[in-house]
Formats: structure tokens, sequence, C-alpha cells
């Protein structure tokens, strides 16, 4: 009998507040500071990445871990030198509605 | 019925702060050394409240007796004696949680009543550390293993650093482990504390 496979619960979340030139340079700084946290085991589990829609990064992750990842995006104080605060802006299960009534 | 948000720990206000404040939901706002016990302004209550730093029993007893049993009065720790004080005492209304606090042993759960409150300030400055950070989060979920009521505040001394109800709630959940927002720690917690003090 085949196993059934399930597909994880993803949760996407919108953050505001970002001074710096580039989103790599943001998700490089948010990884950085969830990966001191959580480890190289934890950045995996969470399946934490950037999605890039227009000019607001958006971060994906395990629904599990949305709120490590929202603590991780608080403890983000400098992006390239610059004094920044992440705020997160909508938290969301689909990019559809992530996007709807921004 | 909607959620009634309070941020419980502002160290100044200036009119952006409070129209961030505002934007973002929050109906009062606890701003350390403001003058007068209350004020209104663009629909939020600011509140004024007391944050002192004791590191003995005197240094409590002194503080909660100066400001009066209806003030907010939070107590930051800096030894053990003053915790053990801080954490019993009615008059205390928060015990704030640092860096270099003493450990939440058997003991400190045995007597602990108050509520803890962390600010995300104060959790960004012991981040820097390792051991602060261990410090700090150990104390928060031995805490919340033990029933006690958390409250989770933006620490902000700038209109940048107020941050949004869901993400302080959020914050929450993950310091105690927890899978979803918790957002009593920044609405039914403090409102309580606001509710004891005839300030809500």
């Amino acid at each position: 009998m085949r196993k059934k496979v399930f597909k994880s619960r993803k949760r996407y979340i919108m953050v505001n507040g970002i001074k710096a030139n580039s989103s790599h340079e943001v998700e490089s700084a948010v990884k950085e500071v969830f990966g001191r946290l959580f480890g190289l085991e934890g950045l995996s589990l969470s399946g934490l990445r950037t999605v890039h829609l227009g000019k607001l990064p958006v971060f994906s992750c395990n629904h599990d871990w949305t709120p490590k990842v929202i603590l991780a995006l608080s403890l983000v104080r400098q992006i390239e030198g610059k004094k920044t605060v992440l705020k997160t802006v909508k938290i969301s299960g689909t990019i559809k509605s992530l996007l709807k009534n921004r | 019925m909607a959620k009634i948000y309070v941020d419980f720990y502002v160290r100044k206000i200036d009119e952006e702060m409070v129209s961030r404040l505002a934007m973002f939901g929050y109906s009062s706002a606890c701003v350390e050394g403001m003058r007068g016990r209350m004020h209104s302004f663009s629909g939020v209550r600011l509140l004024e409240k007391v944050v002192v730093e004791a590191s003995s029993r005197g240094d409590v007893l002194e503080a909660v007796r100066v400001s009066g049993a209806k003030a907010l009065v939070s107590v930051v720790p800096a030894t053990r004696e003053a915790l053990m004080t801080a954490c019993r005492d009615e008059r205390v209304a928060t015990v704030m949680v640092h860096g270099g606090i003493a450990e939440f042993d058997r003991h400190v759960a045995e007597i602990f009543r108050n509520p803890i409150e962390v600010s995300v300030s104060e959790l960004v400055n012991c981040f820097q550390n390792e051991k602060t950070w261990r410090n700090v989060t150990s104390f928060i979920r031995k805490a919340h293993l033990n029933g006690r009521q958390i409250i989770v505040s933006s620490g902000a001394s700038s209109a940048e650093e107020v941050l949004p109800p869901h993400q302080l709630a959020h914050v929450a959940a993950a310091l105690t482990d927890g899978k979803a927002g918790y957002y009593e720690t920044v609405s039914v917690h403090p409102l309580q504390i606001l509710r004891e003090r005839s300030l809500a």
C-alpha cells in the first residue's frame, strides 16, 4: 500500500521597515540570526526561505515555526550597518491572500 | 469582540510614537517616567509607569512605598534578594526579566505571584551574549511552565521600535515553545493588571 505523504503547511510573513538596498542582505541577516537561535537543523526543519514579491520581501516557513521566525525577525536590528527594525505586516497561508487587502 | 491591546513598556513618548501605537491598534501604552498618571492622545491612553532597578529588598520596598499602591511599578531585580521580594509583593505590577536575573529555581517558583514582563529591546540586548540569552529564555520558559503570567512589551524608545501586537504575541509564543501567537501576553494579562489598579 502506498504511504500517504502530507504536504507541509506553509506560512508567508510579509515584512516592513527595511532600509537595505537588496533583499538578499535582509534574507542573509534573518537567516544568520535564525541560525544562531536554532542552529542549522532548525534552519533546515523550518523551511525558511524568501519569496520576492515586488519591493517587500516575504518570508515563508513551515507553519509550526512561524513564532520562531518572527522572533528571529524581531532580533534583527542592523542590516548592512544600517539600523533596521523589521515589522511583520501580515501572516498568511497563501500568497494570494497575503497580497489581498494589503 | 475585537481584542484590546496594551504595550506595557514604552521608554519615552512623542507624537510620532503615539500615532504609530494608534496605527497598530493599541488602546493603551505604559510610558516610563511620564508626568501625570493618565493622558489620552489619538485614541491611545498613556499611563505612567515606574521602572525601578533594585539590588536589595529595601530598594523594592522603598520604591513601592514612594509610588503608592495604585501605581504601575515594574522592578528590574539585580540580585536574588530583590527578585524574591519583587515576585511576591502585591504592590509590584511586574517583574522585568533581564540578562542578569537570578535563576528561576524551586524556591523562587514557590513564592512567585506577580506576572513577569519581558521587552523586545531587552531581548535584543541579551541576544548579543550567549549567557544572558540563556538566562532570559530559561527564566521565561520555567516561569511559563509554573503557570506565571507573561507580558511582552516593545520597550521602544523611538517610533521605529514600536512593534505590532501580533508580532509581540508571536515572540511570546516562541519564548514559551508555543506554535501560535500567544495573544494573552499583549491583551489579557496587561489588562488584568490595569483593572486591578483601576486604570482600565
